[in-house]
């Protein structure tokens, strides 16, 4: 539809667009990866040498229309730093990053849901201040610092966990998911507490609802009424929120995978702004943008889905 | 019901009020020199002396909190004054005119919000070098993106609307309906995404500075003494966890207490 | 109807938690045990032959296997088991031989003779010939870090199929040193395919987890003891601890005390040096650091032990020149006494050169060496006292080596000089008004003179004589404030023994063994 080709075109100008700005920066901030291979041996010599090698003195243009060439044919390039294809090196890191992703986006939904219907069912009643309070509390802790209090309790004192002890899907798939457990939580609560007050919100907007009423006096019971019904159109809102919130994930990655030493797609991002290496830099934040464009996308695609009558211009 | 809603009131109130009284006399006086080592007092633990015990070089928690956490107010209040400010004028903008303007401001729109704030300032902060200022520039252009689209969709459903219609029949000027008119009705909408703003401002700022990007050593910031602190978890845990709960406390109280505002 | 709902999942989360802990927590101890380990016997602290470890490092090998390439000191510590050159050095600093299995040294360091080891192997099974030799030293010459040496080769030939003649352009009697350099097989493309001949072979790397190798049994010399080695990378410091604690990790270098300390239920510490020279470096053609006076009250205001007591629990050893101890031979230790602290002169100084209320400068250092962020922190505080003001500045590494180093923009940086051989000039070289690495821009006339009587003597113990007079002109000219040479602290699993602190950055694996 022409619909689907109009996003798809902008989608592609913004890639361009973020593409060429990342390469921009990288050729404005000072350092290359040529000094950073080269480190405190470097002589001015060797260091234009290694450049001439890895083609880093070739006009900005070129070098641009190259790489983009390239990408779009589906070679990311080489990695300066480990002189291996782009592609392979981040589709493994990817792998750990997206398995934490889904993992604390499983816990948000499995979560959010039934304690956001619990609470609107129990509005304004003692268990519904005391858990919205709580709420409140768990988005006000930064996912690091849930992730340093975690490492404290369960990992130093309860010691169910070695933090710092990744292990990778090769060694052991059980240990694997077991550990990504821990930081997948550790994202996820802030997030699911931030569910729970938008759909919890939304839920006690449609209680007002007529068709509520209507429905229960044809003796439906609550669980349907709140789980059918109103669960349908009360989800509405937070789609977007969720949507963001896999997007949120991925992007805040880098520190939660600081806290807790995973080798997933954050720390590669920032090890390689350090070391220059910019075809790896630039593959992570495209195929991050790519990411964050299409759920923006998809959730103004459900918006049309679940009501035609919604227009999606406004 | 109503005495329950102001008991939340309360204690938000109070809370926020405590933190950031505490911040500004912070400013004026702490009880130690937040950046004076004492050697003797190398990780002691919370005493009467020093209520949020000592880090590795026998500084003074407590006062290095209330300069930490005076950094992260400041980085927080101005990302969320430029975000709101810029945002509020290309939301108008884009909102009330419209057309091809709108279209592609909003398509440059959603190029910088596809950006994760995290990567903008590493970005930026690679460029522009690592100081305060840096940082609130960046974290500051990545919120303008949800600022400008809330605004707009706020101003698209006040452009048709009866009053402002009435107006432009009455030869009102374009900007005066903006400001005059259309504006007042967005400020609720617009303090609560504020609200939101300030506090996700006050993490992004904790986490840039977790990842050592943002104030430098030896000054205090929250997010660093957290970060720095993790590898004397096992000896010395107040060293982390007193800086963090600061900025929960902070978070928590700004947000309870902006909850409130929004409900009445 | 809801509250049944909520409470039958609360209790399936529960069980599930349960289950996956109960599950986790065997898991755990199942990783923790050793291989391939023998039955118990009485003897402890023994020997024993076989079993693997894992190494921590701080650093994945960002610039390459291929070790006439490879810079950093870290990459050079993990290939020394995997390459060697025609010598090699050992724990003492001595050079022994390794590929060559002879040498003569002829015409006053001119001449250079190698007998080729008979039966020498590469890791893939070939022979090493008198090509690979010669293949090698040429390259040498067009690569890496140490081409200003190799190209004062004039020839290297092969004189039989066993013996190769390296004739040099200039005598230079420290030659040799710089033959730890590794010989590779010829025309092979070792970044790709690590080939050596050393104890360990190149197996596997996992960029940003580890690098796996395995005991090499053809190894000319003794045969190593452990099986296979891994090295993980750890970047984030903060879990070090944690990882020797839970056994994820048996062996770490560098530690600071604070680390150490504790893991010392189980853990062995050895204490060593982090052969560094760290110092405060002064960009000496910036204002005010081109007067000597005020480079000289720099150096009386500072308290190198103190530093070392915040940050290494006072471990560590103070050094007054661009020399650590472990250089032996060379090391002047009566120049750590030239500037001990006196507040008094350090301020008199100040006023002599025309700055009677101090001055403000910035010392950058590069974000990634915790050590050298907490020295800069520390001199802050000291130069305050003299009414120096002092202000931080991190900068990435990248942006530390491009402006710092390279372009030489800066007021003064905390940093760790390491030496890159075995020789005297290893350290002293860079201070040569001409020098390409002379990044604190000295230019003291005296010295490159007294540099230059180095080259021309082959008399060894005139050029030691010569070196020190080197250090003592740098430290009387105040050319930087040296601070200190870092306390190392290793933990090494109290399963293993036989770790060796040597002079430069090496880690000899194929003297660790588990004990029985």
């Amino acid at each position: 539809m022409k619909y689907i080709l109009k996003k798809t075109g902008f989608l592609v100008i913004t890639l361009l667009v973020i593409s060429f700005i990342t390469f921009l920066a990288f050729n404005i901030i000072p350092g290359d990866a040529a000094l950073s291979k080269l480190g405190t041996e470097a002589t001015v010599d060797q260091v234009n040498m290694l450049r001439e090698e890895l083609g880093l003195n070739a006009p900005f243009f070129s070098r641009y229309l190259s790489w983009l060439g390239g990408f779009i044919g589906g070679d990311f390039g080489i990695s300066f730093s480990y002189m291996i294809p782009v592609k392979e090196l981040i589709s493994g890191k990817f792998m750990i990053t997206i398995t934490m992703t889904i993992m604390a986006f499983v816990f948000i939904i499995l979560f959010s849901i039934p304690i956001a219907v619990f609470t609107a069912y129990k509005e304004n009643k003692i268990v519904d201040r005391v858990i919205t309070f709580l709420n409140q509390l768990f988005m006000s802790i930064p996912g690091f610092f849930l992730g340093i209090l975690i490492t404290f309790i369960f990992g130093l004192t309860f010691k169910i966990f070695m933090p710092g002890a990744y292990i990778s899907m090769q060694e052991n798939i059980g240990q694997y998911f077991y550990y990504l457990l821990f930081p997948s939580v550790a994202m996820a609560i802030p997030k699911t507490a931030m569910g729970v007050k938008i759909l919890r919100s939304s839920l006690i907007e449609e209680k007002k609802k007529r068709y509520v009423r209507a429905a229960r006096s044809r003796g439906n019971s609550n669980l349907r009424i709140y789980g059918v019904y109103m669960l349908k159109n009360a989800v509405i809102p937070v789609l977007t929120f969720w949507a963001m919130t896999i997007a949120d994930l991925i992007a805040n990655s880098v520190i939660i995978e600081r806290v807790f030493s995973i080798p997933g797609i954050g720390t590669l991002l920032v090890s390689s702004i350090a070391n220059r290496d910019f075809a790896v830099v630039q593959a992570i934040i495209i195929i991050i943008a790519v990411i964050i464009i299409v759920m923006n996308y998809l959730v103004d695609l459900l918006y049309k889905i679940i009501d035609p009558r919604i227009d999606l211009k406004n | 019901m109503h005495k329950k809603k102001l008991k939340i009131n309360k204690f938000g109130a109070i809370l926020s009020f405590v933190i950031v009284l505490m911040i500004i006399i912070g400013i004026f006086a702490t009880p130690y020199d937040p950046n004076k080592m004492d050697a003797a007092s190398k990780f002691s633990a919370p005493s009467i002396n020093h209520i949020f015990g000592c880090d590795q070089f026998g500084r003074d928690i407590f006062s290095r909190v209330l300069v930490g956490g005076r950094t992260t107010l400041l980085v927080g209040g101005c990302t969320v004054l430029i975000g709101a400010f810029f945002g509020m004028i290309l939301g108008a903008i884009t909102g009330f005119i419209g057309g091809i303007v709108d279209e592609i401001l909003m398509r440059i729109n959603d190029v910088v919000a596809s950006f994760p704030s995290i990567l903008l300032a590493l970005v930026f902060i690679s460029l522009l070098g690592p100081n305060t200022g840096n940082v609130i520039l960046a974290l500051g252009i990545a919120f303008i993106p949800s600022f400008a689209r809330i605004v707009r969709s706020e101003f698209i459903k006040y452009k048709d609307a009866d009053f402002v219609k009435s107006a432009k029949l009455m030869k009102v000027g374009k900007i005066r309906i903006l400001f005059v008119h259309i504006m007042p009705n967005i400020m609720p909408t617009m303090l609560a995404t504020a609200a939101i703003g300030f506090n996700n401002a006050v993490l992004a700022e904790a986490g840039m500075s977790y990842l050592g990007i943002g104030v430098m050593p030896p000054d205090a910031s929250l997010g660093r003494m957290m970060s720095e602190s993790q590898a004397y978890l096992s000896v010395a845990p107040w060293c982390a966890i007193f800086p963090g709960l600061f900025i929960v406390l902070m978070i928590l109280g700004f947000s309870l207490l902006s909850e409130s505002l929004n409900r009445k | 109807m809801k509250k049944l709902n909520i409470k039958k999942l609360l209790v399936l989360l529960l069980a599930t938690v349960v289950v996956i802990a109960l599950n986790g927590c065997s898991g755990d101890k199942q990783t923790s045990e050793v291989e391939d380990s023998s039955s118990s016997s009485q003897n402890l602290n023994e020997p024993q032959m076989g079993g693997s470890i894992v190494v921590g490092i701080p650093q994945d090998i960002e610039d390459s296997l291929d070790p006439h390439v490879a810079v950093a000191a870290g990459t050079s510590e993990i290939l020394f088991n995997v390459y060697e050159g025609l010598v090699k050095p050992d724990k003492d600093g001595n050079l022994i031989d390794a590929v060559a299995s002879e040498h003569e040294i002829k015409d006053a360091g001119k001449k250079y003779i190698f007998t080729l080891r008979e039966g020498i192997k590469f890791h893939d099974g070939s022979l090493v010939t008198v090509d690979d030799i010669i293949y090698s030293i040429k390259n040498l010459a067009d690569v890496g870090k140490m081409t200003s040496v190799f190209s004062n080769v004039e020839k290297v030939e092969a004189i039989d199929d066993k013996t190769v003649e390296i004739t040099l352009k200039e005598a230079d009697t420290e030659f040799l040193a710089f033959l730890t350099s590794a010989i590779v097989p010829k025309d092979t493309d070792v970044a790709k395919n690590p080939i050596g001949t050393g104890p360990y072979k190149y197996i596997s790397r996992n960029p940003g987890e580890n690098i796996i190798m395995e005991k090499f049994v053809d190894y000319w010399g003794d045969e190593a003891y452990l099986d296979k080695i891994t090295y993980k990378i750890i970047t984030d410091g903060n879990v070090i601890v944690t990882n020797l604690k839970s056994g994820s990790i048996d062996l770490f270098q560098r530690l600071t005390t604070s680390q150490s300390s504790q893991v010392e239920d189980i853990c062995d510490i050895y204490e060593g040096t982090m052969n560094l020279v760290q110092a405060l470096y002064l960009n000496n053609k910036v204002k005010p650091f081109d007067d000597v006076k005020v480079r000289q009250a720099l150096c009386y205001a500072v308290n190198p032990q103190e530093i070392m007591d915040f940050i290494s629990d006072g471990k560590g050893v103070e050094i007054g020149s661009s020399m650590f101890p472990t250089f032996g031979k060379y090391y002047v230790p009566e120049l750590t006494k030239t500037y001990d602290v006196n507040i008094e002169k350090a301020k008199s100084l100040l006023v002599e050169a025309g700055y009677p209320d101090g001055f403000e400068f910035t010392i950058t250092v590069p974000s990634n060496y915790q050590p050298h962020v907490d020295t800069a922190q520390v001199l802050v505080e000291q130069f305050a006292k003299i009414g120096v003001t002092a202000k931080i500045q991190t900068v990435e590494w990248a942006s530390w080596l491009s402006d710092v180093y390279m372009a030489r923009d800066y007021d003064s940086t905390v940093i760790g000089v390491d030496a890159s051989s075995l020789t005297g000039r290893a350290l002293l070289e860079r201070f040569l008004s001409t020098a390409g690495n002379n990044f604190i821009n000295y230019n003291n006339s005296t010295y490159d003179e007294v540099y230059s009587k180095i080259r021309k003597t082959s008399d060894e113990n005139e050029q030691v004589e010569l070196y020190k007079e080197l250090q003592k002109i740098l430290s009387e000219d105040a050319a930087n404030v040296y601070i200190q040479d870092m306390a190392n602290m290793v933990a090494l699993n109290k399963k293993y023994g036989g770790y060796e602190f040597y002079p430069l950055y090496v880690l000899d694996m194929s003297k660790i063994y588990l004990k029985k």
